[in-house]
């Protein structure tokens, strides 16, 4: 075994991790050159000072900021809760844009129908107007006579007078 | 007996002996609603995140913002925990995610490990020692911290799993994705490294 080969395997012969071959391969090396027992002592001090380090605490506020973020992420929570999968602000929304929408539909459709109803009636009156016509056509050929029986005997009028 | 009423009341709303469940079995508690779950979860995983993401940024602050982000996304996305990972598997994945994001968005700080940016020195958590014992390990400490940061960070990130966090390299390799026999020589070559580094110091 080189030195590089044992120094690969300095953590595994402390940790255990080693089959009886390489243990006994690994304790042989170190029984022949004992100035390389002083580096394994090194790694294994090193080792035992990080399994004993004190360790860092959380700031005494964590648990306050920690709660508070919590809190806020309720309270966002809520006011994002859905209405038919809409956040309660967004229906708010929807709701007055259907509202207007449905006034604006309702007012177009009123006005629409007055002209739809104003058209009925000229149409109406379109249809009716040729039996009307031959009614004025007669009144109108009676005017016409009493005007010839005007324009002919000057007299009759005063007389119906 | 009033008192002792508001002890009982406290106890009960607590979650029955939580030591006694599993992180897995938290995770699946909080997934059924059980905020208490989530709670217990934050408590035994924040100082152990805070200590495996510090070693990314060696800023308290910036490491505590992402301990709070992997907390909060443990809150939004506990659904997607599956049960066929570890835990702290899972966790400690989202933290390093997270830390790799920030480090990406900030140029790495070179600050003093033990400072925060308001000059005031980290809390540690000392055990019961004397007062010689505890100024020869904070020295030892800052040492370690100091030389830990000289070493390459995959390196680093890698021996701070396994020696301070006690991952198993199984976990390790889940975490950061990468297989196992090159974890075990990162390790090794980041101990040997720092061990290097640390010739002067013989632990008491």
């Amino acid at each position: 075994m080189d030195y590089n080969k044992f120094e690969d395997r300095i953590s595994r012969w402390i940790e255990n991790d080693m089959d009886v071959r390489e243990r006994r391969e690994f304790e042989k090396f170190l029984s022949t050159n004992p100035q390389y027992q002083t580096k394994v002592n090194e790694v294994r001090n090193t080792i035992s000072m990080m399994n004993k380090a004190p360790s860092i605490k959380v700031s005494s506020t964590f648990d306050q900021k920690l709660n508070q973020r919590i809190s806020s992420l309720s309270i966002d929570k809520k006011s994002r809760k859905s209405f038919f999968g809409f956040s309660s602000q967004n229906f708010a929304y929807l709701t007055l844009a259907l509202g207007a929408i449905f006034i604006l539909t309702s007012f177009l459709l009123q006005t629409n129908s007055s002209y739809i109803f104003a058209d009925q009636d000229i149409e109406d009156s379109k249809m009716i107007s040729p039996s009307d016509s031959l009614e004025s056509k007669e009144e109108l050929e009676d005017m016409k006579d009493i005007d010839v029986l005007n324009n002919i005997d000057g007299s009759f009028v005063n007389d119906q007078q | 007996m009033n008192q002792n009423l508001q002890t009982l009341s406290a106890e009960s709303s607590k979650m029955d002996n939580p030591f006694k469940l599993t992180d897995e079995k938290l995770i699946a508690r909080f997934q059924d609603g059980d905020i208490n779950a989530y709670n217990e979860l934050v408590d035994r995983y924040k100082d152990r995140l805070l200590n495996f993401v510090f070693r990314y940024f060696n800023n308290r602050e910036q490491a505590e913002d992402v301990v709070q982000d992997t907390m909060i996304k443990l809150y939004t996305h506990a659904s997607y925990y599956k049960n066929i990972a570890k835990f702290s598997t899972w966790i400690f994945t989202i933290a390093k995610n997270n830390a790799l994001t920030e480090l990406r968005k900030n140029k790495r700080k070179q600050t003093d490990s033990m400072w925060t940016n308001d000059g005031k020195p980290i809390d540690i958590e000392l055990k019961d020692e004397s007062l010689e014992q505890t100024v020869y390990n904070k020295i030892a400490v800052e040492e370690l911290n100091k030389y830990l940061d000289e070493i390459p960070e995959n390196f680093r990130i890698a021996v701070v799993l396994r020696d301070f966090q006690e991952l198993s390299y199984e976990e390790i390799s889940k975490i950061l994705e990468i297989p196992i026999g090159t974890i075990k020589s990162r390790i090794n070559r980041g101990r040997i490294q720092l061990s290097e580094k640390m010739k002067h110091f013989k632990e008491q």
